[in-house]
């Protein structure tokens, strides 16, 4: 059985801090967004599971990503749509911060606290549920699940 | 791939991991948009604006909507009466605006893309790709300008063009183009309004289509160098021609710059290198023809033989019947001989088979003749269009009903608006691709297979493709803009591919080999379509919640 990872605050900006070699990275990348080459996804996922002492099968598993699919975006062949961000944020049991941190790296919209999909599943990755747990607070809410059909599926 | 607004995201996007999080506040949306639409993400946000990505709960489809707050209100209702009044292919479509007390969301069709600043970054586009681009901003422009009254974007710049998967350009943000954010640090830091706006921007005089030529020319500068100054751009280029039309666009007068948009393509064109090749050939005829007239003139000066090249006459035509029908517009008789200038008015011509005639009226009776089977009515034999590059202005022309394979001569016309030439053996349409003004196109009972060439004609909506070679919507690829649609009696195999017209309006089509009419449900503004008799029971089976009127013959 893998081992549970504990709760870190923004475990992702400490990795981009030793990525980027930058003292403050948060003031790095807002200064230097359009101008700097952002960690490629992939590497940073493979980086992050090692951060974590987990295996890929374990972060795909909690991710309720199809297993083929998944192992495409760790190997970098696909780019990842949001709803699979926060998919795998679910499957490496990341917290608010890491998950938007996360977002801004895969170059996607962060989670966003006024509007109710998105209200769901900050409540969801804040009280540490499982990705299940909130696809199900999604489901009884009416509202759409994660990894519905995308276009860049 | 994300289609991402210009504003900062802030930081107040972020939640912090505490135990008070946002409960979600309905009352500040309009009831009916969230009845409608599921918000999906928010793209984009700031004080007085929010840019969600949603879906239609209904169709599924995924939209865009900017929903303005507060007093930034007033430039929602700008882009919505703009958009409601667009319809072009390169602009998205307006569906729909929800109001209350403190929000408008306006909703329009969703780009999956990417602003050209981060396309820019991406993807390095070539000297090639720069000059597509900004060619298809060209098109957008001389749309916008040609509309009545003609509508400056005054705000034309990366983060408001989006490139597609298919790298075509989309022009967004029309409700803050009247007015500059002086908030916006984002376009300050990377593109610079300083730049990027003209001196008249600033009230040193009236705007008027040039301002958008001037921000054109920045733009143009900017992604073949990177420099958004147009002063440090200049140098960094390579060609002398691009450089020149960076140069004029940007002239501090607005006199000085192009005049319009169609100008800065065809200087864009010109830069290219196939037209720089067609250049070449053209003053080496010149040159061919004035050796030609020298050898001549040497004939004619050293014997008694003087060739009729000296003689002084009008203009002559290659064929009679294209002479008939220029006299005919100009009410010249045969006698009158015809100078080039007089051919500089004829913006009309009507010609059917043997027939002539001055305007569509008596063009139509002739054609309905023929219809009815009236004998008089006859092939007209003619077999070159070259007459026709003389008449420069021409606008509309009908010339059905002859003997006609090559279409080229008229791709020097680049006025022409309308060209019909229905029932000629016409087999290949591609030399009518630089047409600019295009609008309509027929060419009924011709051997035309593929009609995708014509893709670059931005204004072309409406083409008549009966009884020709095309087997699959797909020969129409690229057309983006087609209203109405003509593709009776011809072999037919199926009607997928036919999604990609979205701005469909009308549709006739005989029959269809596969005999699935489903397609058709996937064209979210027809309004008519016309099909066989024998396709009524496939019809009445799958289009039974079809929002079209089907007219059966």
């Amino acid at each position: 059985m893998e081992q549970t990872p504990q709760s870190q605050p923004s475990i992702t900006k400490l990795l981009l801090e030793r990525l980027f070699r930058a003292p403050d990275v948060g003031t790095y990348l807002r200064d230097n967004a359009q101008h700097i080459e952002m960690p490629l996804f992939h590497r940073f996922i493979c980086a992050l599971c090692e951060e974590l002492s987990l295996s890929r099968a374990a972060v795909i598993a909690r991710s309720d990503i199809p297993r083929n699919y998944a192992y495409q975006l760790f190997n970098g062949i696909r780019k990842p749509s949001r709803d699979k961000v926060i998919q795998l944020a679910f499957g490496f049991g990341l917290d608010v911060e890491s998950t938007q941190e996360l977002l801004k790296i895969a170059r996607q919209a962060p989670l966003y606290p006024k509007i109710p999909r998105d209200i769901v599943l900050l409540r969801c990755l804040h009280e540490k549920r499982t990705v299940w747990e909130a696809q199900n607070a999604l489901d009884s809410m009416g509202l759409t699940l994660l990894g519905r059909e995308e276009k860049d599926d | 791939m994300t289609e991402r607004q210009n504003e900062p995201t802030p930081s107040s996007a972020i939640v912090e991991p505490d135990d008070s999080l946002p409960e979600f506040d309905s009352t500040r949306y309009p009831a009916a948009f969230f009845a409608d639409y599921e918000a999906l993400a928010c793209l984009s946000n700031n004080e007085n604006a929010e840019t969600l990505l949603v879906v239609n709960r209904e169709t599924g489809e995924e939209c865009l909507a900017k929903c303005y707050l507060g007093e930034s209100r007033v430039y929602g209702i700008t882009e919505s009466a703009l958009l409601k009044k667009f319809s072009f292919p390169a602009i998205p479509r307006y569906l729909a605006d929800y109001e209350n007390e403190t929000m408008l969301c306006v909703v329009r069709e969703y780009i999956a893309g990417l602003p050209l600043n981060e396309y820019a970054a991406q993807a390095h586009p070539s000297s090639a790709q720069a000059v597509s681009i900004a060619s298809q901003i060209c098109d957008i422009l001389a749309y916008l300008h040609s509309l009545t009254p003609p509508i400056i974007h005054r705000d034309i710049k990366p983060q408001n063009i989006i490139i597609d998967a298919d790298d075509k350009a989309w022009l967004i943000d029309f409700g803050i183009s009247r007015e500059y954010d002086a908030s916006a640090a984002k376009d300050t830091h990377y593109f610079g309004t300083v730049d990027f706006a003209p001196p008249e921007q600033y009230g040193f005089s009236q705007t008027d289509n040039r301002t958008d030529i001037f921000s054109l020319g920045v733009l143009i500068g900017w992604l073949l160098t990177g420099e958004s100054q147009p002063r440090k751009a200049m140098p960094k280029m390579e060609s002398p021609r691009l450089q020149k039309i960076v140069k004029t666009c940007t002239e501090l007068t607005p006199d000085r710059r192009y005049s319009s948009a169609v100008q800065v393509k065809k200087a864009l064109q010109r830069a290219d290198g196939h037209i720089h090749k067609r250049v070449v050939r053209v003053i080496l005829c010149v040159a061919a023809l004035f050796a030609c007239l020298c050898a001549g003139y040497a004939i004619g000066r050293y014997t008694d033989f003087t060739p009729t090249l000296f003689a002084p006459a009008g203009v002559t035509f290659e064929e009679p019947l294209i002479e008939q029908a220029v006299r005919q517009s100009l009410n010249l008789s045969s006698s009158t001989p015809l100078s080039e200038e007089d051919l500089l008015s004829v913006t009309e011509l009507y010609i059917f088979g043997n027939v002539t005639a001055t305007n569509v009226e008596a063009f139509s009776t002739a054609q309905q003749q023929m219809v009815s089977q009236d004998k008089s009515i006859k092939n007209g034999g003619i077999r070159s269009l070259d007459d026709l590059v003389k008449l420069k202005n021409l606008r509309i022309l009908h010339v059905a009903l002859q003997d006609i394979v090559d279409v080229s001569p008229l791709a020097k016309l680049d006025s022409l608006e309308i060209i019909d030439l229905n029932h000629n053996p016409i087999e290949n349409v591609s030399p009518l691709a630089e047409l600019y003004s295009l609008r309509e196109l027929g060419v009924f009972d011709s051997h035309v297979s593929d009609f995708s060439s014509l893709s670059s004609c931005p204004l072309l909506e409406s083409i008549d493709a009966g009884k020709s070679r095309i087997t699959t919507p797909r020969a129409f690829a690229g057309i983006t803009g087609l209203k109405s649609l003509k593709i009776r009696q011809t072999p037919l195999t199926t009607l997928d591919g036919i999604a990609a017209f979205s701005s469909l309006e009308r549709l006739e089509l005989s029959t269809v080999r596969d005999r699935n009419l489903t397609p058709l449900l996937s064209l979210p503004q027809l309004k008519e379509v016309w099909l066989n008799e024998e396709l009524r029971t496939e019809a009445e089976q799958n289009l039974k919640n079809a929002i079209f009127q089907i007219t059966y013959s």
